[in-house]
């Protein structure tokens, strides 16, 4: 919070000025300063994430190959192109895939996905890292650890 | 832009393995003339499930062209395995 606006509020708490006046002073703030606050500035600098990176550790000592590793990286643009192919489904194919997740216990509407739906997710992937750690899987020392994130 | 090449490389290339580079935009130009012919059966085929055949040709052309930069990449340590896949 600016300390200008915080002034505002001081003073609409100390019932110097009416509510009516706060909100025209704040709105003046606001048109006078459109520039983001400092918390907001790192928002409008970061770029876009551009690929998904999904890397997987494996270590299973049943199994004699060792640790495997997967590492993969996807441009997000693929999954942008993806998501618009899948909207070309036709509708009654649409009702079989529809049905055949249903049946597999995912009550999945594949007419909700939308390009436009895609965008806002992306845009907030920038922000998502998924680390899933699993130690001694089924009592078979199996260690797995899954990274998901946006670079 | 569509791919313009890819590399394959199996295990430690310089020791046993081997590294294989695929140059996409020679496949292009020997595929054109199919695409030619190709084209014609695509919207055909648009047309009876009822998909724009525009949309639907731009969507597949879209899905090729974002492949670039795609990178996977799996390696087995004990049995020297390594697989790295890369299209650029």
């Amino acid at each position: 919070m600016s300390e200008t606006r915080r002034q505002v509020l001081e003073m609409l708490a100390a019932g110097k000025i009416t509510a009516d006046e706060a909100e025209r002073l704040i709105a003046a703030l606001e048109k006078d300063a459109p520039s983001a606050s400092p918390s907001e500035a790192p928002e409008i600098g970061r770029a876009k994430p551009r690929y998904l990176r999904v890397v997987v550790d494996s270590d299973d000592p049943a199994e004699d190959h060792g640790p495997v590793r997967v590492n993969t990286r996807i441009p997000m643009q693929l999954l942008r192109a993806g998501v618009k192919l899948a909207h070309l489904i036709p509708p009654q194919a649409r009702e079989h895939v529809d049905k055949a997740l249903h049946d597999q216990g995912i009550p999945f509407d594949m007419a909700g996905i939308r390009p436009e739906n895609l965008e806002e997710i992306v845009d907030q992937l920038s922000d998502l890292t998924v680390d899933v750690d699993l130690n001694d899987l089924d009592h078979k020392k199996q260690k797995v650890k899954v990274r998901v994130f946006c670079e | 832009m569509i791919p313009v090449a890819g590399a394959v490389r199996v295990g430690d290339y310089r020791v046993h393995g081997f590294r294989l580079s695929i140059p996409f935009f020679l496949l292009w130009i020997v595929l054109a003339p199919l695409l030619v012919l190709l084209v014609p059966v695509l919207f055909i085929a648009c047309i009876c499930v009822r998909v724009e055949p525009f949309r639907a040709i731009g969507a597949l052309f879209q899905v090729l062209a974002a492949l670039r930069g795609t990178q996977v990449q799996v390696e087995v340590q004990n049995e020297n395995v390594s697989v790295l896949v890369n299209i650029f």
